[in-house]
């Protein structure tokens, strides 16, 4: 297995994890019936605000909390524009990511100019004596820093928060049927109001661990547009967290492998069998859980017989790394025409709430 | 109502909303002036690099105008596809796809005569704009699919699609380690008008502006645009297929999306495809169609802001030091306050429809 090996594992790690903080913090937010296309721009500015106080005070943890508040505070201008102004969420959400953007930038340019690239104190690496040994995958898991384990920690915490908790039911109500949430005592402008500082949390912790939690260094295109890939992992995570995690993975494999295939030339048989496992899982799913569809079990056969072909027959293909790139959103395009799935939107998301 | 739509309720209605636009620029340019004062440069100096910038000489201006052509083209798709209720957010892409059709007829069809060449080659910006637009709107016909995650999904697909092109198949030979595409013939460009520093191109402008503005009040397409805005249920009822109007608008708005992109490219400093060349016009259309408060005319007052904010902002930066990052600052700050003006204006006149100036999302995002 030459081509996964643990660089692999670290590198799709090191991809996954800040793309999941982003991607948990959106489906909060959309959960609660605000499509937050400012999540870029919290992702931006909590990754500046997460660098500069690092290097300002010299301490990782502060700058952490520094790019947390970033993040929550765009998130609470976004809740006061689009819930109390009644603002179309969707141009907010621009104006948000470029103003943020236009910030981050622009404080970078003021506070650093001339001077070479600027190094933030970063997290250090936390081992994990035994699991970080387990071969292959050990070093990627378990030898990383604070922020990445927390990451773990924070699929099953959303996923309870939403779906065990009062808070998580109103949330959630709120993205469904709002009038129902009003009725029952609830109120809607609360709910989409925390779910978007939570939102805040989720972009600004992104924006950290590509800071702070990674080199320490920043660029204005830092983000390199995860804050948007994060709305696709959303989608194609079907707005439930497991699945967020399982979309997040995806995708960071899929630029991880770009980047171990840069080197490699022609795809190698080890490939074509990881996609086909993988598309057969992606295809498959359903059939997990109690699907017949003749159509999804065709496909998924169809797609391990042409994989298995692949792998054997190693024909010399050699992708460029800008197709393996776009594979996210060439699946979510996919996820949207029903062709892998159906997703069920959540009926309010980028509906107004008008209280009568 | 007379047949621009003229009475006397929607000129007030119209002068309001001019009023409010010319407050929202004027309080961005404000606040950013402040800011950058607080920070300690000269307001003084930075108002008037920016000045010269945008406006001080004919250089200048030619340039402040040529960014207009493809921000007034991009604000102008956006109005359509919104008139029939459809949010483009994959202007950007369709922008990029412009350019990329314009670079492929504009490099390969040789031994054409300009004008016809010329004429190919915008045709195939427009062709390939709305071709980019074609998958969201089969998907939202077909299967009920949000053309808003559609065709934002698009513009990614359509960046990295230029960044291997510029890379492989189209990468310019001669070029001296440039990552660009083989320039477009020079038969192939606009050709100059006079010696103003522009090209013809500046003419789509007007031309484009009138030619919405007509369909819009003057056909029964431009009609029934308005009643799917006004109500799409009733335009449902009255047996107008509100889904057919919708993809035709889409396609249309992704088709001037890509005469803006074939613009970008043919007016460019190279005169070829470059990784960046529509870097973010997509979404600043947008600002210029919401500022002009979905305005076919006014988008030309609001591009003119926002090409004045980019080529006075460069100004600013290299006399007085001030980081370019402040236009995008203002930029965004453009959009915050339109939206927040919508609120103001809803207040002012609760009763009439046309105060919500953005249009209302549907139920399914």
């Amino acid at each position: 297995m030459g081509l996964f090996d643990a660089t692999f594992f670290v590198a799709m790690v090191g991809f996954t994890v800040p793309l999941l903080w982003a991607t948990l913090g959106e489906l909060i937010s959309e959960r609660s019936g605000v499509l937050n296309i400012g999540i870029e721009g919290m992702v931006i500015i909590g990754a500046f605000a997460a660098f500069y106080v690092a290097w300002a005070t010299g301490s990782p943890w502060v700058g952490i909390l520094a790019g947390v508040g970033a993040g929550v505070l765009t998130g609470a201008i976004m809740a006061f524009l689009s819930i109390n102004a009644r603002a179309n969420q969707i141009i907010v959400g621009l104006g948000l990511y470029i103003t943020a953007g236009g910030v981050a930038a622009f404080a970078f340019q003021q506070l650093f100019t001339g001077s070479d690239q600027a190094t933030a104190p970063h997290l250090d690496k936390l081992r994990i004596p035994v699991l970080a040994d387990i071969p292959l995958v050990g070093k990627g898991l378990f030898d990383q820093t604070a922020l990445v384990y927390l990451a773990y920690l924070a699929v099953p915490a959303v996923y309870l928060l939403l779906f065990r908790t009062r808070w998580g039911l109103v949330v959630r109500a709120a993205g469904e049927a709002p009038e129902a949430v009003e009725a029952s005592g609830s109120s809607v402008p609360k709910a989409r109001w925390t779910a978007l500082l939570a939102a805040g949390v989720g972009g600004g912790l992104a924006g950290a661990a590509l800071t702070v939690g990674s080199l320490g260094v920043f660029s204005e295109n830092v983000s390199a547009g995860r804050g948007f890939l994060a709305i696709a992992a959303v989608l194609f995570g079907r707005w439930r967290p497991f699945g967020a995690l399982g979309a997040c993975l995806v995708f960071g494999g899929a630029e991880a492998l770009q980047l171990r295939l840069q080197a490699a030339g022609d795809i190698p048989p080890e490939a074509w069998v990881v996609l086909g496992v993988a598309a057969v899982l992606i295809v498959g799913w359903p059939l997990l859980h109690g699907s017949r569809d003749p159509a999804r079990i065709f496909s998924s056969i169809g797609l391990a017989l042409v994989a298995a072909f692949l792998a054997i027959a190693q024909p010399a293909i050699n992708l460029p790394s800008q197709f393996w790139l776009m594979f996210p959103y060439v699946l979510v395009l996919l996820v949207l025409a029903g062709l892998v799935g159906r997703s069920r939107v959540p009926k309010a998301l980028g509906v107004p709430y008008e209280s009568s | 109502m007379s047949a621009l739509g003229l009475d006397r309720e929607r000129l007030t209605g119209s002068l309001g909303a001019l009023a409010s636009s010319l407050a929202v620029a004027a309080a961005a340019l404000l606040i950013m002036l402040a800011l950058i004062a607080i920070i300690g440069y000269s307001p003084t100096a930075t108002a008037s690099a920016f000045i010269d910038g945008a406006f001080g000489g004919s250089h200048q201006l030619a340039a402040t105008v040529m960014v207009m052509i493809p921000l007034v083209l991009i604000g102008l798709a956006w109005i359509l596809a919104s008139s029939a209720r459809q949010i483009n957010l994959g202007l950007e892409g369709q922008v990029l796809m412009g350019g990329l059709g314009a670079t492929l007829a504009g490099t390969n069809l040789d031994g054409l005569a300009a004008a016809p060449h010329l004429a190919l080659t915008v045709i195939a910006g427009a062709l390939a704009g709305a071709i980019w637009a074609l998958l969201p709107a089969i998907l939202y016909v077909l299967r009920d699919v949000s053309v808003l995650l559609s065709s934002f999904m698009l513009n990614f697909i359509g960046a990295l699609l230029i960044a291997y092109l510029i890379r492989g198949p189209l990468k310019n030979p001669g070029g001296l380690g440039l990552i660009e595409s083989s320039p477009i013939d020079l038969d192939a460009l606009w050709p100059k008008l006079g010696t103003s520093g522009l090209r013809w191109d500046v003419m789509l402008i007007p031309a484009a502006v009138l030619a919405l503005t007509v369909v819009q009040h003057l056909t029964t397409v431009g009609f029934r645009l308005r009643l799917i805005s006004a109500s799409e249920s009733a335009a449902q009822h009255m047996g107008i297929s509100t889904k057919r109007i919708a993809a035709s608008a889409l396609l249309c708005s992704g088709a001037l999306a890509g005469i803006a992109g074939s613009s970008l490219v043919l007016d460019s400093f190279t005169g070829s495809l470059t990784e960046n060349f529509a870097s973010g016009y997509g979404f600043i259309g947008i600002a210029v169609a919401l500022l002009a408060r979905n305005s076919p005319v006014g988008c030309i007052a609001s591009a003119l802001l926002f090409a004045a904010l980019q080529q006075g902002g460069a100004l600013v930066e290299t006399r007085v030091g001030v980081p370019s990052a402040s236009v995008e600052v203002a930029q965004g700050m453009v959009i915050i306050l339109v939206a927040l003006s919508g609120l103001v204006l809803l207040k002012v006149s609760r009763n009439r429809p046309e105060a919500a100036l953005v249009p209302e999302i549907d139920g399914t995002v």
